[in-house]
């Protein structure tokens, strides 16, 4: 027989065998899928995409079926009956995992692809369908092969259940976390998550070629097995952490009936930048200049109230990548129908309106037939299902449908879903690519009925940013401020109460160049500027970055410590070059030098642990690097892996020594035979 | 017919579980073409061993090789050389029977059909009945079918007759027998059932709480073990008690008797014996199945299992 007869045979039987577990997943997959279709209500439009984020999903029958393929024949005889036969392990293993994955793809593929084609169908839901809001079910099938690999090796490995065997499932973990909160793109997503399948696919199979052992793995499997715990352990590591800090809290919270005090900058009514303090429930607390100097004449809280009032503003985006980096994947990106189209709000209860990226209209959806009933274009309103002839051109950025502007990089249109009516109150100028538009609003509510300042647009290209009014009387111009490259948000403000109505642009530095991320955007400075109406920028005001946003909680030395025993020292040296500037040199010798000494001891710890159990010099190095590199971690990983083996008192030096060498390690002494009693009875073997 | 090389050799092999040393410095070969007979109580460490000589349960030091392999590293092919049928009669339950040689044949090269059928038919297997289904004698049946149809040059068989009746065993015995009466075929078998063990097999390996104590033919083996009993007259009173003697195995005392089980008695031995003042010394002839329980017996002196017993004092007031 062939080695392929043989194969097919191991997958046939395992498919056999697991079939059970492949239609307990499948039926759990329809009732979790049909239980997330979504009803259409004039409330809120369909959010079809969210379906098909099936992560938990995915993991659950995944680790189902890994670990009930593994942990069926094991061990004792059904692990003999399994693996004495005429073939390797290897292929042992793979024709498991051929039949493992199939059921694993089935249980969950099945169920999806058909709630995708009925959900394809018109007069589904009332909202677009796309093929693509299929990917982060194909995302997260992908990542459950993970925990399916995670799920042979907690059932192979020889370790126990309250201790670290199921650590193993902290690729899975890791894949999904990175999946669901940090990777935007599809194609990124399936390279991360066959990465962790790997590791996790190697660590499986060698820890089922050596029966469940660790120690007598190749290298490459040992490594990777150290790769899955290390994993399983930080994700332990990161619930402990913040459970102890949850528990710990009140221990370090602040005095009863004092609240967390924050600040934040903020445009005043006579057109001054100040700072407003609050507490956590919102309240105003005070108003201050730039120096920090309390302002008198907002000692009232009526006055507080009104600090901002009759201040407008428009808020134009600056990058043409827009939220998309600044938002987490759920937001945007491949799991988020953003790329796809953006729901415009509307006030009518009997539709729902999308605008379709790819197709450049705005479609109608019936709520009660949920059919598409029509197309709103630059030439307006269609009826029916014929496309109009003539769309927007380009991508829009930064539409979320809210406001009544979408700009395209050649033109922005007034859109009025209601009425359906669409109108272009801007071109752009020759040369110029627009990258953001906004209609102005009072800021944050706050507007007086005496208010009768007319709103205005602000339009910003790549170059410069323009004010006109809702009319499309240009109003000014002004060439975009150098200092503010690569800030991500232009606001352009109007003080209608203070003389003379004056305007500023206030740049912010958050959702800028692609790998800025939130938290640096509080240590750049903010510029804002008063703009005449010929375009010049007069009384420029630097506002200092925000730093510490809360401003009257000490940092916490707990936190201190915590950051100091749970973070590998490798983590911390990232983290600390990454925030060097922001750091006064004291700090960043604390950073350094307390998770260094630190890690020393832990690798003294790994050293000496090491000793005491005859470990080769490879091994010992090894052991001790990691411990310096890795902390707590490294000491948990050590413990997790490692079968400590037995000791005995050594006849010839009376020294304790292990009994997996064949010679003591301390006087290199071989074992002797056991001690006769006279009764043995033995010949030569027959030769 | 036997060859030079060795079919299974072992050197110091060692198995702890935790701190048990479950198996201490096994040091054995079994000669090919023989019937080996691996034995002793429960617990002793033989499934250990056999695990380890079939690569199944890493030592922890030591090394074992068979067919001139190394145990840990067994290729393919020499697997399908070796036979193995595990204590519990392992199977597959949701298969037929006719599925489970199906299934077989898929891995085995040298897949014979006929032994398959002739062992099925043996134990009197319907082909469609499942082997979640089959009696204990019949999974040992179906068990022992799709070991021997590889036809392999090493059977190893784990405590193969362990729950049979007597028919099953008979029926199990014959099987294992006539499939490998074929020159060169070794089987290597653990058990308790000693006469079994008396019908097959020409070799033997004893444990004793993990360690070998006896490894030789069944010709010598049971030609060291001796028992001798020593009688004392009326009026020489209470027998003395046994000095420690190199061999002693078991010390049986009655009222004016002595019974001792002597591992490779020699001349000092004789001459301890005489020493002992008994009226008459004589050697009971021993069975083979007498002479195993005795070396696997609790080592020293024993009194009677009723001694002691309410039982035992009835007995000597009627």
């Amino acid at each position: 027989m062939t080695n392929t007869g043989a194969f097919q045979a191991i997958v046939r039987k395992e498919m056999r065998e697991n079939i059970v577990w492949a239609a307990l997943g499948l039926i759990l997959t329809y009732v979790v899928l049909i239980g997330a279709l979504p009803s259409s209500s004039a409330q809120s439009s369909p959010n079809l995409i969210s379906v098909f984020s099936i992560t938990a999903l995915a993991a659950i029958v995944g680790l189902m079926i890994g670990r009930a393929q593994g942990i069926s024949e094991n061990r004792g005889d059904p692990w003999g009956f399994l693996v004495h036969r005429p073939v390797s392990r290897s292929t042992l293993f793979w024709g498991k995992v051929a039949a493992g994955v199939l059921l694993y793809a089935g249980a969950i593929a099945i169920p999806a692809v058909c709630v995708a084609v009925w959900l394809s169908i018109p007069g589904r839901v009332a909202a677009p369908f796309d093929w693509r809001m299929t990917l982060p079910a194909v995302a997260d099938l992908t990542c459950g092969v993970a925990f399916y690999f995670g799920g042979l090796l907690t059932a192979m490995r020889e370790a126990r259940w309250y201790a670290s065997r199921a650590l193993g499932i902290g690729v899975g973990f890791i894949c999904a976390t990175a999946i669901l909160t940090l990777i935007h793109t599809f194609w990124l997503a399936m390279a991360f998550c066959a990465a962790g399948i790997i590791v996790a696919a190697i660590a499986a199979r060698g820890t089922f070629i050596a029966a469940g052992q660790y120690a007598s793995q190749s290298r490459t499997s040992r490594v990777a097995v150290g790769v899955a715990i290390a994993s399983g352990l930080a994700v332990i590591g990161f619930f402990a952490v913040n459970v102890t800090m949850l528990l710990t809290f009140p221990a370090y919270q602040l005095p009863q009936g004092q609240q967390t005090q924050s600040r934040r900058y903020a445009m005043s009514s006579d057109g001054t930048v100040v700072q407003l303090v609050e507490n956590s429930n919102g309240d105003l607390l005070a108003v201050k200049d730039l120096q920090g100097n309390l302002i008198d004449k907002y000692n009232e809280a009526a006055a507080r109230k009104a600090v901002r009032a009759g201040v407008s503003a428009a808020q134009v985006n600056l990058n043409p990548v827009g939220i998309r980096d600044l938002a987490p994947p759920p937001v945007s990106g491949y799991r988020s129908a953003m790329d796809i189209y953006t729901a415009v709000e509307s006030k009518n209860t009997q539709l729902h309106w999308y605008y379709i990226h790819d197709r450049g209209l705005i479609a109608a959806y019936d709520i009660a037939s949920k059919r598409l009933v029509g197309w709103l274009g630059p030439d307006g309103f269609t009826d029916g299902a014929t496309l109009p002839t003539n769309r927007f051109h380009g991508t829009t950025q930064s539409f979320r449908g809210r406001g009544p502007l979408i700009a395209f990089p050649d033109a922005v249109y007034d859109v009025d879903v209601d009425n359906r009516h669409v109108s272009k109150i801007f071109d752009a100028p020759p040369g110029e690519t627009i990258v953001g538009a906004d209609r102005s609003s009072p800021m944050e509510g706050i507007s007086s009925s005496s208010d009768t300042t007319p709103g205005f647009d602000a339009i910003a290209t790549e170059q410069r940013i323009y004010v006109q009014s809702e009319d499309r009387t240009p109003r000014m111009s002004i060439a975009r401020d150098p200092k503010a490259d690569g800030y991500g948000i232009a606001e352009v403000l109007q003080a209608s109460q203070a003389p003379g109505a004056p305007m500023f642009v206030w740049y912010l530095p958050m959702g800028g160049s692609k790998f800025q991320k939130l938290s640096q955007a509080y240590y750049q400075p903010q510029y804002v500027s008063q703009i005449r109406s010929d375009g010049s920028a007069v009384n420029p005001v630097e506002v200092p970055p925000y730093g510490v946003l809360v401003t009257n909680v000490k940092p916490y030395l707990s936190d201190a410590v915590m950051m100091t025993l749970t973070m590998p020292l490798a983590l911390n040296a990232v983290i600390y070059t990454l925030l060097r500037q922001f750091l006064t040199p004291g700090q960043s010798l604390a950073g350094w030098l307390w998770p260094s000494l630190f890690g020393l001891v832990i690798a003294g710890i790994l050293f000496a642990k090491g000793r005491r159990n005859a470990f080769t010099s490879g091994q010992l190095l090894t052991w001790t690097a990691l411990g310096f590199g890795l902390g707590l971690l490294g000491l948990a990983l050590m413990y997790s892996l490692i079968d400590w083996p037995s000791k005995e008192s050594c006849p010839s030096c009376k020294r304790q020594r292990v009994v997996t060498r064949e010679r003591c390690e301390h006087c290199n002494e071989a074992f002797s035979a056991p001690a006769g009693d006279g009764t043995e009875i033995f010949e030569p073997a027959e030769m | 017919m036997r060859s030079a090389t060795p079919v299974i050799e072992t050197s110091g092999l060692t198995r702890y579980f935790g701190s048990k040393k479950a198996v201490d410095g096994v040091t054995m070969s079994v000669p090919r073409g023989s019937v080996f007979a691996f034995l002793g109580r429960n617990g002793s460490g033989k499934t250990t061993t056999i695990r380890m000589i079939l690569g199944l349960t890493e030592s922890t030091r030591g090394s074992s090789r068979v067919l001139g392999e190394d145990s840990q590293g067994l290729p393919p092919e020499t697997r399908a050389r070796i036979g193995y049928m595990s204590e519990s009669h392992s199977l597959y339950e949701w298969m037929t029977v006719r599925e489970s040689g199906e299934y077989q044949s898929r891995f085995y090269p040298r897949w014979n059909e006929k032994i398959f059928q002739a062992v099925a038919g043996h134990f009197q297997l319907d082909a469609n009945t499942k082997a979640g289904k089959l009696s204990r004698g019949e999974r040992a049946g179906l068990s022992l079918a799709i070991t021997l149809a590889p036809e392999p040059e090493l059977l190893i068989l784990d405590d193969p007759a362990i729950g049979l009746d007597p028919v099953a065993r008979r029926a199990l015995l014959e099987s294992m027998v006539y499939v490998t009466r074929g020159a060169n075929r070794t089987i290597f078998f653990s058990s308790h059932l000693l006469d079994d063990v008396e019908r097959v097999a020409d070799h033997i390996g004893i444990l004793d709480r993990s360690v070998l104590r006896a490894c030789c033919s069944i010709e010598k083996f049971q030609a060291s073990i001796r028992q001798f009993s020593l009688h004392y007259s009326n009026s020489a009173g209470r027998p003395p008690s046994v000095p420690a003697l190199r061999g002693l195995l078991h010390v049986r005392r009655a009222e004016k008797n002595i019974r001792l089980t002597i591992a490779l008695p020699d001349a000092a031995t004789m001459t301890s014996l005489q020493a002992l003042g008994a009226t008459s010394i004589e050697e009971v002839p021993l069975s083979l199945g007498d002479a195993i329980t005795g070396y696997l017996g609790d080592r020293g002196e024993q009194g009677s299992f009723f001694e002691n017993t309410e039982l035992e004092s009835a007995r000597s007031m009627a």
